[in-house]
């Protein structure tokens, strides 16, 4: 076999250019192997809601835990006060595999604020039909303000490739 | 990266440089593209494979026809194909790193993903950059030979699918190709098709393209009615298949998906025309 004629700097790109596509392939392989097809994974944690004039500011950040990334989460954020309702609606286009969004909402202050409690819905899906939350992925998280509180979102649906 | 017979270290940087200038000319737009940012992403390892296999495909099949390489050896082939792919990948990290596209808090198969993503389209960036963008003075007339010469069928094909790819890529990630699908009537994509049937024509056969002179002189009508097909053919072909890599097929009736292809089989076949012409 003849090699063709090169200096040490081609040789050095070569080496190098082999090593990259080796590794990449062999990570790739590694992570299909291991990883399989796992699902996005949804958990929405709520920060304490601050008021701002007639507004609770309320922080909701979504994390991703699962295997595949999160298409068109849908997160509802809902407020209810003694037979008074409020709700707050997030869309967020993606969230990478194990990483996280920050969001903010904003809900009117309902007076009095005897009872509140927050709903959150979300789903994953490229589905038009699964970005509208429904009643039944709507979880309850809290019943006493302020907040501070740790939910789930129920039934994400899988983003498949 | 070429090869030259005992190139100097001067010489390998000036094809270096050429390379990259090359890489960057033909894939900048994509890397400030926010739907490549996402497809590398929600793609998974194994789609993530396939197109490293099909880049590297692409890479040994224009190295192997393109410039005045064809006496090369395919070690010689394979040799070149691997740097570009490593440079293109090389270039990908280091470019969205400093643009803030991959960072610390993306898990590390999502920071590969963006990286091949960007990057195959860097690395036919820098091949064609390598093999087209450089001074020939002692090949003139080499060069002249080949511009006079019909392509033959593969290398046709090859540097077909290759101009095809550049040019469809640009826009086939983006969501106005569904948009444009969805709002058009059948009527709009038959005068698409027929645009692009024309344009092939014209780039080819009437209007004096650079390295167009075989096409004219042959002036058969066969060659003439065989080359516009095979062109949109290949056009067809690419959008089908960069739109199924893109899965703007997922969830799709037969009719969206057909008029999807024939939206971007209009810059695929001005690619696939031009593409035969210009990175011979």
């Amino acid at each position: 076999m003849n090699l063709p004629h090169k200096n040490g700097l081609e040789w050095s790109v070569f080496a190098l250019g082999l090593l990259l596509s080796l590794a990449t392939l062999g990570y790739l392989v590694y992570a299909g192997l291991t990883q399989g097809d796992v699902p996005p994974r949804l958990t929405i944690e709520l920060g304490a809601a601050s008021v701002v004039d007639e507004l609770y500011l309320i922080p909701v950040t979504i994390v991703n835990e699962g295997g595949s990334a999160a298409e068109n989460v849908e997160v509802l954020v809902d407020l209810r006060a003694d037979g008074s309702y409020e709700s707050a609606h997030l869309h967020i286009d993606l969230i990478a595999r194990a990483n996280a969004m920050k969001a903010q909402s904003a809900l009117p202050r309902i007076l009095p604020p005897l009872v509140r409690s927050y709903a959150l819905a979300s789903s994953a899906s490229s589905s038009p039909d699964a970005r509208r939350p429904t009643q039944n992925n709507m979880a309850a998280i809290s019943k006493s303000p302020p907040p501070r509180v740790v939910g789930h979102a129920s039934s994400p649906a899988v983003t498949g490739c | 990266m070429s090869s030259t017979v005992n190139p100097t270290i001067a010489d390998s940087l000036k094809e270096y440089g050429r390379g990259i200038a090359g890489g960057l000319l033909f894939s900048l737009p994509l890397l400030y593209t926010q739907e490549m940012w996402d497809t590398g992403i929600i793609f998974t390892p194994e789609r993530l494979a396939l197109a490293l296999g099909f880049i590297t495909t692409l890479l040994l099949g224009y190295n192997r026809f393109s410039g005045l390489h064809k006496d090369a050896s395919w070690i010689e082939v394979l040799i070149d194909s691997v740097e570009e792919l490593g440079l293109g990948l090389l270039l990908a990290a280091l470019l969205l790193w400093m643009i803030g596209a991959i960072h610390g808090d993306l898990s590390v198969l999502d920071i590969v993903g963006r990286t091949i993503v960007e990057g195959l389209m860097i690395a036919v960036g820098v091949s064609i950059g390598t093999a087209q963008l450089g001074i020939e003075e002692d090949a003139s007339s080499d060069l002249q030979a080949r511009d006079e010469a019909l392509p033959g069928m593969l290398e046709q094909l090859t540097l077909g699918i290759c101009g095809a790819f550049i040019v469809a890529m640009n826009v086939a990630p983006t969501e106005e190709i569904a948009l444009i699908a969805a709002q058009v009537s059948p009527w709009h994509l038959l005068a698409i098709a027929i645009v692009a049937l024309l344009l092939t024509a014209m780039v080819l056969f009437f209007s004096d393209f650079m390295r167009s002179q075989p096409y004219h002189q042959a002036r058969s009508a066969l060659l003439f009615v065989r080359t516009i097909t095979m062109v949109y053919a290949e056009a067809l072909c690419v959008a089908f298949a960069l739109l199924w890599f893109f899965q703007r097929f997922a969830g799709q009736q037969a009719y969206a998906i057909i008029s999807q292809t024939l939206v971007l089989s209009l810059p695929a076949a001005l690619g696939a025309a031009a593409g035969r012409l210009l990175i011979r």
